[in-house]
């Protein structure tokens, strides 16, 4: 039988299930119990002109019957009895007497005695019996519950006090406390309770990692049998939260492998960008120190190689410094605003060396407003698109850069001619550390750290195919800056920076 | 005589790959490790110009900029890798004419230490009339012409390339170029601004990717690029 929690509470589905052996007004019961059905019997049978005595020694065992099912042993025993005096009295010569006249009598009324007393005897235990098991498997469905709840992530506090109110309520204690290594204090369930609690301990491994401490009403002393229960819920809770730890620490180590797995794809990207450029650099400047008889020319194209590779290694430092500042929360943007289309010709004014002779088509939409922004992380952001649409298809295919705006948000374009990115890309590459199937070697760090940028800003970035083949990048910035948590974070960022 | 010039920098390998790239180029170098040595050397040596870093031992950089305000104008160039927004503005606000973000080509430091020479010693005195290879300026009569062809500008048009044109190479910020054109009123109307800056451009045939007049200082103002013809030379 199952009732969904009253509103406020969470949302835990408790059994409650009347219990034979619960001990509220449970000797009223036993009186009515022992009392009613001999007195139902001899009711029903007196008006009768003399009844056969065999029908109603049967209906007194039905009575017996009864009296054992609702009450217990104590009941039906005291029924036995009750039933064994009204049969003497009202139904034997003679009447109205306990005086036995007739010997058969006698042994009827003994035979009588003995089937009523095991009859009830069995009746009862078996109905003890029942109660156990069914108190057991509440018990089971609680501690499963507990186990359940706790490892599939919910808040441990939270699974507790449900395990505290469930222990009041199934086994009718007054107040449950519940102390473990998880929790600040104490979960509680129950009301104020005065008194002095059972105390069991919740130890795993020879330590103790809770404590469950339980108030029964002062009128009865906790049963042996629910001394046990409660300790054996303890042993429960133990291995629950036994377990609960040992998969948080599981957790905590694939983290850590994750993270191992970054940081060895960022040590190889990080040597490639910053060795390749480092190389050429060093064999342009070394055979410029040693060479003799460069022509003009050649020595003119040493010198061009180092420059770019330089400029070249400049914009990996400034990804891996911007990924240093995202890992120290410090990728903040300290926003003013500022003109989009001022970002994008200066970026495309000192790419130009790397755009060769690409034709770049950079379309500004009419009235774009002002946007807040950080103008050195949306340079960045531009400059990686830029870069990646260079480095990514033919020399010589032609690049588009386009600004749209309105009131609410400037969006941004940059496409290409290129590869395109594939369909299953499209998200990952915007992971740290991910390139596309289409793109060489590299950190993959540029688009990692765009998106992040483009984010802190309040904007979104994309990828979707070129309508005429290619790539293409989109990125979104909001005209309104009114997320508190970045104005916060901005404020302790700038300082930082 | 040859211009002097300080070079302020505590790592010594870059005040060596300037002072070498500046003496082939006929400057006198003189260097500075630290803010106090840079002081010492303003107060105490013919300087004309100082290159500045900002993250200098002992007094800062922008304090350096600010005790030598106090009691000259010497032109100050700050040569930095701090490139935000907010470093930009608070040199310039303590008084650097100009900032080069580390690292930097020579030739456009080369540009900007001769912008800010010039203006500060042709500040008063000006040029009847301006040339930019094609382009003409004539500031007596407000006449502008593009490939010998007159062009039409508004009178704010006017005034905003007249402020600029006067001032090549130098680093004209937002607030500056408001109150110039615009008057004293003004200096946050950075919007104004790009709106007339952008109708200028289309005037003048210029395009903002590939400009061939007015770079744009994204978030902190504009330049204007070309020396004007009679200025091109040298020291």
């Amino acid at each position: 039988m199952y009732y969904p929690a009253p509103p406020g509470r969470d949302n835990v589905v408790m059994e409650r299930l009347p219990l034979p052996w619960k001990a509220s007004s449970s000797w009223r019961r036993g009186m009515v119990a022992a009392v009613g059905p001999p007195a139902a019997v001899t009711l029903l049978a007196i008006p009768r002109e003399h009844p056969p005595t065999a029908v109603v020694a049967v209906l007194f065992v039905l009575a017996v019957v009864i009296a054992s099912r609702l009450g217990g042993a104590i009941p039906g025993a005291a029924a036995s009895i009750l039933s064994l005096l009204s049969l003497n009295f009202f139904f034997t010569s003679p009447l109205h007497t306990f005086a036995v006249a007739a010997p058969e009598d006698l042994v009827a009324l003994i035979v009588f005695l003995i089937v009523a007393g095991v009859v009830g005897l069995l009746l009862s235990s078996a109905v003890q019996a029942e109660s156990k098991a069914e108190r057991r498997e509440l018990e089971a469905r609680l501690v499963n519950r507990l186990a359940t709840r706790l490892l599939s992530g919910e808040p441990s506090e939270r699974v507790l006090e449900a395990f505290a109110r469930g222990i009041t309520e199934v086994f009718d204690f007054d107040r449950c406390e519940i102390f473990t290594s998880f929790s600040s204090g104490p979960l509680v369930a129950g009301k104020p309770a005065t008194g002095s609690p059972l105390v069991v301990h919740a130890t795993s491994r020879d330590q103790q990692i809770g404590e469950i401490r339980v108030w029964s009403d002062g009128r009865r002393s906790l049963a042996r049998d629910e001394q046990a229960t409660v300790e054996s819920l303890a042993t429960q809770l133990a291995l629950a939260l036994e377990g609960t730890r040992l998969s948080a620490e599981v957790r905590k180590a694939e983290l850590e492998a994750q993270a191992n797995q970054l940081k060895a794809a960022l040590f190889s990207g990080v040597t490639h960008d910053v060795k390749t450029p480092l190389a050429a650099i060093m064999a342009s400047v070394t055979s410029l120190i040693d060479g003799r008889g460069f022509s003009e020319q050649e020595r003119r194209d040493h010198l061009d190689t180092i420059k770019q590779e330089a400029e070249r290694l400049h914009r990996v430092v400034n990804n891996l410094l911007d990924v240093a500042r995202l890992r120290a929360h410090a990728l903040v943007p300290t926003r003013v605003p500022s003109a989009i289309d001022e970002v994008m010709e200066s970026v495309i004014n000192r790419l130009r060396p790397l755009l060769d002779k690409r034709a770049v088509d950079m379309r500004i939409g009419d009235d774009i407003p002002e946007v807040p922004m950080d103008v050195v992380q949306i340079d960045q952001v531009l400059t990686n698109l830029l870069e990646n649409a260079i480095k990514f298809t033919p020399p010589g295919s032609p690049i588009w850069l386009s600004a749209v705006g309105n009131d609410k948000l400037v969006r941004v374009t940059v496409a290409d001619r290129g590869p395109g990115i594939l369909k299953e890309d499209r998200t990952r590459i915007f992971e740290p550390f991910e390139r596309g199937q289409n793109s060489g070697s590299g950190t993959g760090l540029g688009l990692a750290i765009s998106n992040a940028i483009v984010s802190a800003h309040g904007g979104r970035m994309w990828v979707w195919d070129n309508p005429l083949g290619g790539a293409a990048f989109t990125f979104e910035l909001p005209c309104t800056s009114e997320d508190p948590k970045e104005v916060t974070d901005a404020r302790a960022s700038a300082r930082g920076r | 005589m040859p211009e002097r010039v300080l070079v302020v920098d505590d790592d010594a390998q870059m005040r060596k790959a300037v002072t070498n790239a500046l003496r082939a180029r006929g400057y006198q170098v003189l260097t500075a490790g630290s803010g106090e040595a840079a002081l010492a050397a303003t107060a105490e040596e013919e300087i004309d110009l100082v290159l500045l870093d900002l993250g200098l031992p002992g007094i800062e950089g922008r304090e350096v900029i600010e005790r030598l305000r106090s009691w000259s104008d010497l032109p100050v160039i700050v040569i930095s890798v701090r490139e935000s927004q907010e470093d930009k503005v608070a040199a310039l606000d303590a008084g650097a004419d100009d900032f080069v973000t580390k690292p930097f080509g020579m030739k456009e430091l080369l540009a900007r230490m001769r912008a800010v020479r010039r203006r500060a010693t042709t500040d008063e005195e000006s040029q009847p009339i301006l040339r930019f290879d094609s382009l003409e300026i004539n500031l007596p009569k407000k006449l502008v012409t593009l490939d010998d062809e007159g062009i039409h500008l508004t009178p704010t048009e006017y005034r905003l390339l007249e402020a600029m044109a006067t001032n090549p190479g130098k680093l004209l910020t937002h607030p500056w170029l408001l109150r110039k054109v615009w008057g004293p009123g003004y200096g946050t109307e950075s919007n104004y601004l790009r709106l007339y800056v952008r109708q200028l451009r289309q005037k003048l045939g210029d395009t903002p990717s590939n400009p061939r007049w007015i770079t744009t200082e994204p978030g902190l103002g504009y330049r204007w690029l070309p020396e004007a013809d009679a200025a091109k030379s040298a020291p």
